[in-house]
């Protein structure tokens, strides 16, 4: 009797990992599928944070892939893309730091069409006859315009005004009080305003 | 003239003030034209923001992605033992294998009896056992309904046949 106990426990012991795998394969399907009904969001808010396609990919995937690793402290039912963005913010404000490649334009910066060199190229592509191109550069020269905000800035901004969060929301994201979204999201839109101040003059004009 | 609304302007344009404070602000905008002008500023910005194209993912973006997760989630059981592993081998300490043993043993030895006394009696289905039973009862009892109601039932009996 012993030994049928014995090995029955020894049976169990060497079953369970080979028995963890249908599991896994079952959460690995589950989640794909989460992940492709969000594809565009994700791509698209991990796009306009790394600014390019080949980081967008990047930050996109190291998000998935994170977020996979902590597939079990999902809660069904709740908004799958706010919680991958909780996740993907984490990663690319670390990723950003560490490679520290992208330099950041300081609060106390001055900005301005004589010290800033985007608002003078702005300024040069503002006569452009062809509406298809200037859409082209419409979309670069706001994006343009995101990758010289702070990382903190710029995520609550791409947020709020790209994914459209409310202020909560992007709070929960971003882990921080609702004050600090208020005021990180003005002093964003501020920024982008100043630097697109030329190009927003010329379309209202325009219209 | 009351003082610059200029902090409050975001949060007016997002909905996100009092009854109080919109009303204030609103009542500053009426006479403020620079105030005025920095609020129609903030709101191109959010407009040029919302009307940004969507980007579109690289030709077998998710593909690519399903192979990431494909060798994420095979690393994982393998990492799990590996943790596991490692675990043992930092803990092993002889009086706690004993005793860990000792519970499974007090734990395990209840089961086996419950299920082995009380449990469902596991009758193997496969093909080859069924044809097996099949003959051998069809064999035993020639005249019997039993080997055909097995059979088109698919149960098998309970006793083994002699």
């Amino acid at each position: 009797m012993a030994e049928a106990v014995s090995s029955l426990v020894l049976g169990g012991m060497t079953v369970s990992p080979d028995a963890a795998e249908p599991r896994t394969a079952h959460r690995l399907a589950a989640f794909e599928e989460l992940v492709l009904r969000h594809q565009s969001q994700i791509y698209r808010v991990a796009y306009r944070l790394a600014g390019n396609h080949d980081d967008a990919e990047d930050l996109a995937q190291e998000a998935i892939i994170e977020a996979f690793r902590a597939f079990d402290r999902y809660q069904p039912g709740t908004y799958f893309d706010r919680w991958l963005f909780r996740i993907m913010s984490r990663t690319y404000i670390d990723t950003v730091r560490r490679r520290n490649r992208r330099p950041t334009v300081s609060l106390d910066a001055p900005m301005g069409p004589d010290r800033d060199p985007l608002v003078t190229v702005m300024g040069d592509s503002k006569g452009d006859p062809q509406q298809m191109t200037e859409a082209v550069d419409l979309d670069g020269t706001v994006q343009a315009a995101l990758d010289r905000l702070p990382e903190e800035f710029r995520t609550a901004v791409v947020l709020a005004d790209i994914e459209g969060l409310p202020y909560d929301e992007v709070a929960n994201v971003l882990r921080c009080p609702v004050g600090t979204v208020r005021s990180r999201l003005h002093r964003a839109r501020q920024m982008l305003r100043e630097a697109l101040g030329p190009h927003l003059g010329g379309r209202r004009g325009s219209r | 003239m009351s003082p610059h609304v200029s902090d409050r302007l975001s949060e007016y344009m997002d909905g996100a003030l009092g009854v109080q404070d919109v009303e204030r602000v609103r009542a500053h905008l009426d006479t403020c034209p620079a105030c005025l002008q920095e609020y129609r500023g903030l709101q191109d910005v959010q407009q040029l923001l919302r009307g940004l194209p969507a980007p579109h993912p690289r030709e077998g973006f998710m593909e690519r992605t399903h192979w990431r997760l494909a060798r994420e989630a095979a690393a994982q059981p393998a990492r799990a033992r590996f943790l596991s592993g490692l675990r043992e081998a930092f803990a092993v300490r002889p009086f706690r294998v004993a005793l860990v043993a000792g519970a499974l043993v007090v734990v395990a030895l209840p089961i086996v009896w419950m299920t082995g006394s009380m449990g469902p009696r596991e009758v193997p289905l496969d093909s080859d056992a069924y044809v097996r039973h099949y003959v051998m009862l069809s064999v035993d009892r020639p005249l019997a309904d039993e080997a055909t109601s097995t059979f088109v039932s698919s149960d098998l009996p309970e006793q083994p046949i002699r």
